[in-house]
């Protein structure tokens, strides 16, 4: 075995697994280990310790959270030694649902048997930093997630084309970020400011809160200020006290009305001024603006949907909630005299302030409705606000019935969205066939507004089902009958009595009936014809609750 | 970028073999990293990667030296693209790192177990900060406000409760080997 490197080298490498290193200690044990290979195997000789170790926590976390779990069912996925298949095949399986199935059960083969492994991102899960409590135009760049009032933040970044965000911290600090400008949350109480604007209040029990700019960093010791980088950075204090912290140079402490520019490495004192940086005020006057902006456009919009010809049901939770328990039909073909009923379930608030949406809460909240007929395609769009994962699938639309033709549209357990088909006879619980993507709905989103859409196009006999606007899973279902709803329910299912044991695409038991939705929903369309990707892209775009750029109506597609 | 689709009995070989190097993997790139929370997102990225240039691996040839390529340029992306913080290192160090650390040798399971006998010998004090930073994933500074120790201290009983780990395995796999 090779000597060991200077006790120094090893002293720093235990700091690097700790994350413990100072920037001038990384610094020496940088240069160490480029110039020493011997350093370089000493650096793998803890590596790999110090990795054993964490496999060891790991799995020993793993074990303890299966004990804790032992008396909660696990999802199907995990319990049953064969995978849930996405397609139930009926006839007789052919070939490539074959294929698919296999491929599938290869990846949750993979999944399942090294459950202590495989930690991705559930194990060290994310936990949020801070909230975006106002938003005012932002406009997201893309990739980068859209970003919405009221949505948790976890570590990352926050890319803002243009528009402005109020943020807060857990810790306490309130910041109001201006776009163009890109921010990593760090953590709740540190972020990295990469570029453009920021101002930042901070209260007591927040001091400390740290902004981490490419050249330098600003402490806040209680206080208020700007840090800008548009332009040659500048930081302004406005209240109490900062500390400016530059590589290689001792803190400056800067008062309040004092500001510094900092130009290639050199300070330059200049006067403090509040107006250059987004008030709390000024903010909240934009949202206003801008939530009225948008509610105007998609009231257009959504009035255009209603009169679209192959509208059969259209909701908008809109008008006089009063003490009415009837959502009306909007669609223009609409049966007179037929809304929708609320059972159980209540008003409550939409995408917009002042937008109405239904909350379904209780297991006994439902909106119930009739729609008669046979239609050959059927596209079912909705804005929907899933606010937990509870351990059973959630009902968005749902026939009551068991016939042929019936048609269900649900969450699934993991947060999959599902659209089934009652392809068998009548009556047959095994005649379901049903598509179901990947989980869409994650800890990420929950409690945040979705547009979701499954259409199912009689042509190809395939059904695409959308999230966001973006096409996220399509199969071939093998239907050769009109699809049906009849008598349906929305935010639940039904059950009759004898029926508990019914089998269904989502199959219940007497012990495992509840299949209520726990969450909002502020709009919702049925319609005869297979909407196009485009048509569905406009739905969401129209819909979304920060945009500023003015968006074709929904009528002027096709 | 055109990747052209495997077949599925080529993807199954690629992700078998990615399970069982998953282990290793996970421990290299939290080597280059040492942030806990940043590995499974490169190792599910690096999974992802792996899987849609399955076709493009050949049976037969060296897979960890193809996967461990992958995660080290899915390291440098991510870090690219992260604040940077005094713990992590600059590319050129982790390049030279990796270039060295692709070696075959890795843990066993033989030393897994072992391990988890050793950590009955550890203080319950020392137990408890472990367990904080490699179960819970914790950093030190965190560990230290749990414990009311200070950070120092946290990053003292771990270093040493590491050389106690080392010296026990290593004792006890020459115990059972000889």
């Amino acid at each position: 075995m090779h000597k060991m490197s200077d006790e120094r080298t090893q002293l720093l490498l235990q700091r690097y697994f700790d994350q413990v290193l100072s920037v001038e200690e990384r610094s020496e044990l940088s240069a160490t280990l480029l110039a020493s290979a011997r350093a370089r195997d000493d650096f793998w000789e803890l590596a790999r310790w110090n990795a054993l170790i964490r496999q060891w926590g790991e799995a020993e976390w793993g074990r303890r959270d299966a004990e804790s779990l032992a008396r909660r069912p696990l999802p199907a996925v995990v319990a049953t030694p064969t995978p849930a298949r996405k397609v139930i095949p009926f006839p007789k399986p052919s070939v490539k649902w074959g294929v698919a199935a296999l491929a599938a059960a290869a990846v949750v083969a993979l999944f399942a048997s090294v459950p202590a492994l495989l930690r991705w991102n559930s194990r060290v899960k994310p936990i949020s930093v801070a909230v975006l409590t106002h938003s005012a135009d932002a406009v997201w760049a893309e990739g980068g997630g859209m970003k919405e009032r009221g949505q948790s933040l976890t570590p990352g970044w926050l890319r803002l084309k243009s528009g402005a965000v109020q943020i807060e911290f857990s810790r306490g600090a309130r910041v109001v970020l201006e776009g163009p400008a890109e921010l990593q949350l760090l953590n709740d109480n540190e972020a990295y400011l990469r570029t453009g604007k920021l101002r930042a209040q901070v209260p007591e029990p927040a001091h400390g809160f740290t902004v981490r700019t490419p050249g330098f960093a600003v402490v806040d010791y209680g206080t208020e200020f700007g840090c800008s980088l548009a332009g040659a950075p500048e930081v302004h204090v406005f209240n109490g006290l900062v500390g400016l912290q530059e590589t290689g140079a001792a803190e400056r402490k800067l008062r309040q009305n004092q500001a510094v520019q900092i130009d290639h490495d050199q300070l330059h004192d200049i006067p403090a001024r509040r107006d250059q940086f987004l008030s709390d005020e000024e903010l909240a006057r934009r949202e206003r603006e801008s939530v009225e902006g948008r509610l105007t456009a998609w009231r257009s919009a959504s009035a255009a949907l209603s009169e679209h010809p192959s509208a059969l049901l259209h909701l908008d939770f809109e008008g006089d909630r009063g003490w009415s328990r009837n959502i009306p039909n909007r669609a223009w073909r609409a049966i007179p005299g037929s809304p929708a009923s609320m059972v159980g379930c209540q008003f409550s608030d939409g995408r917009w302030p002042g937008k109405g949406a239904i909350e379904f809460n209780r297991p006994e909240d439902r909106l119930r409705l009739n729609l008669p007929g046979g239609y050959e395609s059927m596209t079912l769009m909705a804005w929907v606000r899933v606010d937990s994962l509870p351990d059973h699938p959630q009902a968005l639309v749902m026939g009551d019935g068991l016939g042929t033709g019936d048609v269900q549209w649900y969450v699934g357990r993991s947060g999959e969205l599902g659209f089934g088909v009652h392809i068998g006879k009548a009556g047959d619980p095994a005649g379901w066939r049903f598509h179901q993507t990947e989980p869409v709905f994650t800890a990420e989103n929950l409690g945040t507004w979705t547009c979701v859409a499954s259409v199912y196009d009689n042509a190809t006999d395939t059904v695409t089902q959308y999230f966001n606007g973006q096409p996220i899973g399509a199969d071939r279902l093998g239907v050769r009958t009109l699809l049906q709803l009849e008598t349906f329910e929305i935010g639940n299912w039904a059950r009759r009595d004898g029926e508990q044991w019914r089998a269904s695409v989502i199959p219940r038991s007497a012990r495992d009936s509840a299949r209520n939705l726990q969450g909002r929903i502020d709009e919702l369309a049925i319609l005869s014809a297979p909407l196009s990707a485009e048509e569905i892209q406009q739905f969401f775009e129209v819909g979304r609750i920060d945009r500023t750029e003015p968006v074709a109506l929904v009528k002027n597609v096709r | 970028m055109p990747n052209a689709p495997a077949s599925p009995e080529q993807t199954a070989l690629v992700q078998s073999l990615f399970v069982q190097h998953l282990p290793a993997l996970r421990g290299f790139v939290l080597s280059l990293i040492s942030d806990f929370s940043l590995v499974d997102d490169i190792v599910q990225e690096t999974f992802l990667v792996i899987t849609a240039k399955a076709a493009s691996f050949q049976r037969g040839t060296n897979f960890r030296a193809w996967a461990w390529t992958i995660a080290r340029y899915k390291v440098l992306q991510t870090l690219e693209k992260c604040a940077p913080v005094p713990e992590r290192f600059a590319p050129d160090v982790l390049e030279a790192l990796a270039a060295q650390g692709s070696a075959e040798t890795w843990y066993s399971d033989e030393q897994l177990q072992h391990l988890a006998k050793c950590m009955e010998g550890l203080a319950p004090k020392a137990r408890e900060a472990v367990e904080l930073r490699y179960q819970q994933a914790h950093r030190p500074p965190e560990i230290a406000s749990r414990l009311g120790w200070t950070v120092e201290s946290v990053h003292v009983a771990l270093s040493r409760a590491r050389v106690f780990l080392r010296d026990c395995v290593t004792q006890r796999m020459a115990a059972a080997n000889a």
